[in-house]
């Protein structure tokens, strides 16, 4: 992981959002039925504090301790909430104050864990791809920005969220497409 | 995964008369690589109520778009700021014309993430936030798969396309696809071309009888249907089964009513051998007017 995640912290955040790697066991795991998780793989965030984490640890059952702007959290999901009843206009406004937000949460991601950075990550690629969002999707949008507040988070969290996601609509690869036609592939 | 009998007794299946179409590679990479192509797509693909596509064109998905994000992903750990990516990539790719189509990749990947965020971000906030979309894109990607279609089918059960990519502890992701070698044979592929041996014929034979109009792919895919006929297993081995990509996927889906492909060369043929509708959800619909007129 690049060096940045430890020099170039903006936006006011604190020493408690240095990402720590949580070396509890047992730690609870609501989510412990995810569908299509792989339980061989560690993941934690040692590349972003240089410490070692113990080996052989259940994939979801790791967590990561990190946070993120809580005043922008909570403005975020004040306009989610707002969305219910607004006409196209005022759809439109706030899903652009929504951008707005989830770009200025990076300031704080940065010194985050991964897995808060998978979910701000999976969190724009969506509200950056509609233009009026469903209830189902202002669902999962606001399941995300809840689990944003989390200092702790799994990689479980990251897969209910992705699988939400997809499962609405959004697709993962969605940022990364072009939105002008391109060359075409063989 | 749902079967088409399923579908079919399913409110979206009697919706549109449970029509079936099996999925190429071309069209799958084409649905996630292009926001403009994408709706065009899905619209096309909207009239079917059963979509398929083959264990095989996962693969060759793997290997012809994450791949490339996952070397994007890489590079991006490689430099300080964001700015700084484009450079780092053309001065590794951009001199070899072998890599002419991972440095294209690379590239509209970075524009097409560029054009759409802000600039009131340092550049380095702005590099983490690239390697988190890259990184979400990628893990992200079997699970899109998996929801793009009603069923997939693994008539070669291809190990490599069976293996997801995964990040590993320190933060790398793998998203390698292992050569396979005969004498480690780990998928059917031998066992799916004997099932098939007829159609794999008739489609040699229809290639033959083309001659010098039959794509470079498929007159590749002749020499490996020769060499298969005798020996099977020869196709247990990753350089070889790569020339058979798009007989395979056709094959895989011959229960299917339509193909829908974006490589009218190759899936035309292979089309009318198995005697299926081909769709190009990828090429603008003409307009009969336009046409007309000119």
């Amino acid at each position: 992981m690049s060096h940045l995640n430890r020099f170039e912290i903006t936006g006011g955040v604190t020493a408690e959002a240095q990402p720590i790697v949580a070396q509890t066991m047992g730690a609870p795991d609501y989510r412990a039925s995810l569908r299509g998780y792989d339980g061989n793989l560690t993941i934690d965030a040692k590349g972003e504090t240089g410490q070692l984490s113990q080996p052989a640890r259940s994939h979801a059952t790791i967590e990561a301790r990190g946070i993120l702007d809580q005043l922008l959290l909570r403005r975020a999901i004040e306009i989610v909430d707002s969305f219910e009843g607004c006409d196209v206009i005022d759809a439109g406004v706030n899903l652009e104050s929504l951008r707005g937000i989830v770009s200025q949460l990076w300031n704080s991601a940065v010194g985050s864990s991964r897995f808060h950075q998978d979910i701000l990550a999976g969190l724009e690629s969506a509200i950056l791809s509609i233009e009026a969002p469903t209830p189902g999707q202002l669902s999962v949008i606001r399941e995300a920005l809840t689990d944003l507040g989390q200092k702790l988070l799994t990689q479980a969290h990251v897969e209910i969220i992705r699988s939400e996601f997809v499962s609405r609509g959004f697709s993962p690869l969605a940022l990364l497409s072009n939105t002008e036609a391109g060359e075409d592939s063989e | 995964m749902r079967t088409v009998s399923e579908v079919a007794g399913s409110k979206e299946g009697s919706q549109t008369a449970c029509r079936t179409v099996h999925i190429d590679t071309s069209v799958q990479v084409e649905r996630c690589k292009s926001l403009r192509k994408r709706d065009r797509i899905e619209n096309a693909l909207a009239v079917f109520g059963f979509r398929s596509t083959s264990s095989y064109a996962k693969l060759e998905f793997k290997r012809a778009w994450l791949r490339r994000l996952s070397y994007l992903y890489h590079a991006s750990q490689q430099v300080a700021r964001d700015d700084e990516l484009i450079e780092f990539i053309n001065d590794r790719l951009g001199s070899h014309p072998g890599h002419r189509r991972s440095l294209t990749t690379c590239l509209e990947g970075i524009a097409a993430f560029l054009s759409r965020i802000d600039e009131s971000l340092s550049p380095g906030v702005r590099l983490v936030r690239l390697q988190s979309h890259i990184r979400y894109a990628i893990l992200g990607a079997y699970k899109w798969w998996d929801c793009s279609v009603t069923h997939e089918y693994t008539g070669t059960h291809c190990k490599r396309a069976s293996e997801q990519p995964r990040e590993f502890s320190d933060g790398r992701i793998d998203v390698s696809i292992p050569n396979c070698r005969r004498n480690k044979i780990e998928c059917s592929i031998h066992r799916f071309f004997k099932q098939n041996k007829d159609i794999f014929i008739k489609i040699k034979d229809r290639v033959i009888a083309l001659g010098d109009k039959a794509s470079l792919e498929l007159k590749r895919a002749v020499d490996i249907i020769q060499s298969a006929e005798t020996n099977p297993e020869i196709l247990c081995d990753s350089q070889t089964c790569a020339k058979l990509g798009d007989a395979l996927i056709a094959v895989d889906g011959s229960d299917m009513e339509c193909f829908a492909a974006n490589n009218d060369k190759e899936w035309q043929l292979l089309s009318e051998v198995l005697g299926k509708e081909l769709l190009n959800p990828v090429r603008p619909r003409q307009d009969p007017k336009s046409d007309a007129e000119s």
